[in-house]
């Protein structure tokens, strides 16, 4: 169920600082770039449970959660992730629900919605 | 079955404006003001394009200018966009085709709206994206784009890593860094592949009294969070098991190649690259407005930014990247002139001032411009299994035995021969450095350059999404 | 390709035209000893061929002539595809026609008896059957109709190689090559054909210029009623074999011969090699205006969801369009033309051209050796009543 190197660690403290499980969002502070987000909600992803906030794309989440790889390539099952975050790459295609392929970066989440990497036919 | 048919009436306006960024808003504005009916269509949910991101609706932000740069002037757009009754503003909206006969334009879109928009006039205010080079493991996840960065932090408050690098070149690599770290980023290093050498170069313009301080401040922001600018490195490697996980960096010389036993490592878990820009031109080429010759084209413009397609206007990134400065005036003079193209009374003082600013503003931008060329070394960091295209994975082994062996000199042969270009971003992301590398190759620009540029479909669409 | 500057001074024979049809006729003179020189003014392989699906269809003609064509076209075909170095992507894939009501399938099942009555494999297929040959087809079908021996080509792979052998046999190739005029002799037969890159003096002419036929055919005096007929092609993203088959409606058989005044979509639907999709096909007049119509890509896309309704959300990342040759009767003009001897037509094959490209190629060799073609090409006489002028225009 997907590559080990591209999961965040398991809960509890992890040595390794290049696989640090801390969210990476820009938190609800009173700097002026304190963010202040709605009722978070959970989907899944590749079998895990993820958390979501309104308002959020699935690769955000997916990237704030520490998750990188978001599909395999149909020619050599190369690993891909968020590029471009526009929408202009297709590199971040994952499958929801069972569907065709869609870009993550575009794509809002929704609660309990079942994502997963998209792998070449 | 296919899902509801889309609107069967089209809408029409005087003028319709794609983009509401930096030149979108301002020329949705101004031939508002002319007494144009006006029709923006954005695909963001929010006004603001790439430049003026905006975090979603659903958020609430202590300070919402507080990433961002001539936030007030950009605000007293948005709000004028809404007060205004002459402008409709389609968000979440995306234009498939654009369609032009004597009297008018028509747009196909999907998206919110799905159905046609027409106008007598159509202002191309789409923008430009960072242009990445290729490099050994550019399309490990983790690797992103600089653009990908600013998407990520300005819209969805969201930092692109733990330990970041970022590399590239550009008028806007320091601001981007800039505001990584303002984001409470970890920026780890700034690596400008260009250096002092090459900035000087490019002429006093380029420490012009407001540039100078602008990029001062930057540099500030950087020494706060005691993240090291340097110049003349870039990244030329990325490692990882099945994500990033270390860098190779070396010194480059004037024309980027590697200057030996500089080669240095570091762990990272985010890269983000950016090399100059590809403006969007995919609706202008489509359209056959005339390109700029050479990789990453944009849109040929006048003084009034009409281009060499009648009833057409293009402001902003997409007629060659200039700042938020100039793409606001740009959007003001093309605003103005659409409406005046549908006979309606401009204040053509006002014009002719607004375009004597964008003239010398864009003196400063060309001058940035010079400063920050790309450099055909990078062709020297590649190995025969690098990508060249990401969409289908063609090695640069591929492309080059193309051009050797098959004797493959214009794009669209190489297209053909090795599908690069062929994938779902239809070369977007590798038409310029496959313009490159074919021209460095063979010795010449290839003569169908443009050819990658324009889009049939400017963006893939499901076919129940037509 | 290696770009000459000038060409040869004289050949067998020059071929005017390096789509698939030109390149088949260059193999095949080529192969029996004929020095020839193809001429292009444009890019090779850059026109009609360039925008075509790659069909090799029986499934879509009554017996008759142009089936004649058509089989002996696709024998040559599998040859072709065994002999030539490199691969073209040829798949005996066969193909699908439905009809989504009472009216079709009468007349697709009365097709498919008397292309039985001929020797064609047409097979009835509904319910499970039909499911099992497609299985994203969509239930809601009166009748299908398997043709096992529908096949498909990629058009411009296959024009390479055989341009390519061609030339290895010594052939000129020449794109960027205008043809300036065509000179005659005093008892009117071909004697030269001058190009902007010199004159080349020779005997025999074959016009195989597609939909710019008529412009070749002027320089000789002569008139032949091409007319461009445009169609788009849509390509999706890939999305692996959710495609079996060649598909299309049976009502694509009726806008062939539909009144031409309006544009006519059919639902044509095929997968390749790469996992693409291709939906076509739309059939109009606009003369040769190169932009894409929004409304008829709309209408394709509808068309081709009715049909697979799987369809839905594959994503559609680019379009085009290509000009078809097409002639008032939608019978190619192949054969030698009786009042300017050595001027050979091979052209106005429509939306056939990739199928009875190789067959054409054949009667053209024929034609120029003298020999007595396999198939009778009577039908295909360019000046037969049906191409000659008349007083009005024959289409709106």
């Amino acid at each position: 169920m997907g590559d080990l190197g591209a999961r965040p660690a398991a809960a509890g403290p992890d040595p390794d600082p290049r696989h640090s499980a801390e969210d990476l969002r820009i938190p609800a502070t009173s700097d002026p770039t304190g963010i202040t987000r709605g009722a978070r909600f959970t989907f899944r992803f590749d079998g895990d449970t993820v958390t979501a906030h309104p308002g959020e794309t699935i690769a955000a989440a997916l990237l704030a959660a520490g998750y990188r790889e978001l599909r395999r390539t149909r020619i050599a099952d190369r690993p891909r992730g968020l590029f471009c975050a526009i929408g202009t790459c297709f590199d971040c295609l994952v499958s929801i629900d069972g569907g065709g392929p869609v870009r993550a970066c575009v794509t809002p989440v929704r609660p309990d919605i079942e994502v997963e990497v998209s792998r070449g036919d | 079955m296919a899902t509801e048919a889309a609107t069967a009436q089209p809408i029409d306006a005087d003028v319709v404006v794609i983009g509401a960024g930096p030149a979108g808003v301002p020329a949705a504005v101004a031939a508002a003001r002319a007494g144009a009916t006006v029709i923006v269509i954005d695909a963001a949910d929010r006004p603001g394009g790439q430049y003026h991101r905006q975090l979603p609706h659903d958020f609430e932000v202590e300070d919402a200018g507080a990433l961002h740069h001539g936030w007030r002037d950009a605000t007293a757009g948005f709000d004028e966009l809404v007060a205004n009754d002459r402008i409709r503003h389609i968000a979440g909206t995306r234009v498939w085709l654009a369609e032009r006969s004597p009297d008018r334009v028509t747009l196909h879109t999907t998206g919110a709206h799905r159905g046609t928009v027409r106008a007598q006039a159509l202002i191309l205010a789409t923008g430009a994206a960072e242009r990445a080079l290729p490099f050994p493991g550019w399309d490990l996840p983790g690797v992103l784009t600089v653009g990908a960065a600013q998407a990520l932090v300005k819209g969805q408050g969201v930092r692109p890593g733990h330990r970041v690098v970022v590399a590239g070149t550009g008028p806007l690599l320091l601001a981007s860094a800039s505001t990584l770290v303002r984001a409470g980023t970890h920026v780890l290093e700034v690596l400008d592949a260009n250096g002092p050498g090459t900035w000087r170069a490019a002429g006093p313009r380029v420490l012009a009294p407001g540039k100078a301080v602008e990029a001062a401040g930057y540099l500030r922001d950087l020494a706060r969070s005691r993240t090291p600018y340097r110049p003349a490195q870039a990244i030329i490697a990325a490692t990882g098991d099945g994500r990033v996980e270390s860098v190779t960096i070396a010194e480059v010389d004037r024309d980027w190649h590697v200057v030996d036993g500089t080669q240095r490592h570091l762990d990272v878990d985010a890269v983000c690259v950016a090399y100059g820009f590809s403006p969007n031109v995919g609706i202008a080429a489509a359209l056959g407005c005339d390109l700029t010759p050479g990789g990453g084209p944009a849109v040929v413009v006048d003084r009034l930014q009409r281009t060499t397609v009648p009833r057409v206007f293009a402001a902003g990134e997409i007629t060659g990247v200039a700042g938020a400065d100039v793409a606001a005036l740009e959007g003001a003079v093309a605003g103005a002139a659409a409406a005046d193209a549908c006979g309606h009374d401009v204040d053509r003082a006002l014009v002719r001032r607004q375009v004597r600013r964008r003239e010398k503003a864009q003196r400063f931008a060309a001058a940035l411009q010079r400063a920050t060329p790309i450099r055909h070394g990078w062709q020297s960091w590649l190995t025969d299994d690098t990508i060249v295209c990401r969409c289908e994975e063609v090695e640069l082994a591929t492309v080059r035995s193309a051009i050797a062996g098959a004797g493959v000199r214009d794009v669209r042969s190489l297209k053909m021969t090795t599908r690069c270009g062929m994938g779902w971003c239809q070369a977007a992301i590798c038409g310029p450095n496959v313009v490159d590398l074919l021209t460095v190759a063979t010795g010449a620009v290839p003569e169908d350059a443009n050819r990658l540029a324009a889009r049939s479909i400017a963006e893939p669409v499901a076919l129940s999404e037509l | 390709m290696t770009v000459r500057d000038t060409a040869p001074r004289s050949a067998d024979v020059v071929v005017i035209g390096s789509g698939l049809v030109g390149a088949c006729c260059a193999d095949e003179l080529s192969a029996v000893g004929l020095s020839v020189v193809v001429v292009d003014r444009g890019n090779l392989t850059a026109g009609t061929t360039a925008s075509g699906e790659g069909n090799i269809l029986v499934s879509d003609k009554p017996p008759g002539p142009e089936l004649d064509l058509g089989r002996l076209s696709r024998r040559r075909w599998v040859e072709l595809a065994d002999d030539l170095d490199t691969d073209i992507e040829f798949d005996e894939k066969g193909g699908v026609v439905v009809a989504p009501d009472e009216a079709s399938a009468v007349g697709l099942a009365e097709l498919a008896a008397r292309q039985r009555s001929v020797g064609i494999q047409a097979v009835e297929a509904t319910g499970a059957d039909l499911q099992e040959l497609e299985p994203h087809i969509t239930p809601d079908l009166t009748l299908g109709m398997h043709y096992p021996e529908d096949c498909q080509v990629q058009p411009i792979l296959a024009s390479a190689a055989l341009l390519g052998r061609a030339r290895s046999r010594g052939a000129a190739v020449l794109g960027q090559t205008v043809v300036t005029g065509i000179e005659l002799d005093a008892l009117q037969r071909v004697r030269a054909v001058t190009t902007t890159r010199g004159t080349i003096a020779t005997p025999w002419i074959v016009n195989a210029a597609g939909p710019w036929s008529s412009e070749v055919a002027a320089l000789a005096g002569l008139h032949l009623p091409i007319e461009p007929r445009r169609g788009h092609i849509l390509v999706t993203e890939p999305r692996g074999r959710l495609i079996h088959h060649k598909v299309y409606d049976a009502s694509y058989v009726g806008t062939l011969t539909a009144d031409p005044g309006a544009a006519q979509v059919s639902a044509v639907i095929e997968g390749t090699a790469s996992g693409t999709i291709l939906l076509g096909s739309s059939r109009e007049f606009v003369g040769w205006d190169r932009q894409v119509d929004g409304d008829l890509v709309r209408r394709i896309g509808a068309r081709a969801v009715q049909l697979f309704p799987v369809l839905a959300d594959v994503k559609v990342m680019r379009t085009y369009v290509g000009f078809r040759p097409w002639l008032p009767d939608h019978l190619p003009a192949i054969g030698e033309e009786p009042a300017v001897p050595g001027f050979i037509q091979a052209t106005g094959h429509e939306g056939a051209g990739i199928g009875l490209a190789p067959g054409t190629g054949l009667v053209v060799r024929d034609l120029v050796t003298e020999r007595t073609p396999e198939i009778d090409i009577t039908a295909f006489r360019p000046d037969r009543p049906a191409l000659l002028p008349t007083p009005e225009l024959t289409h709106g």
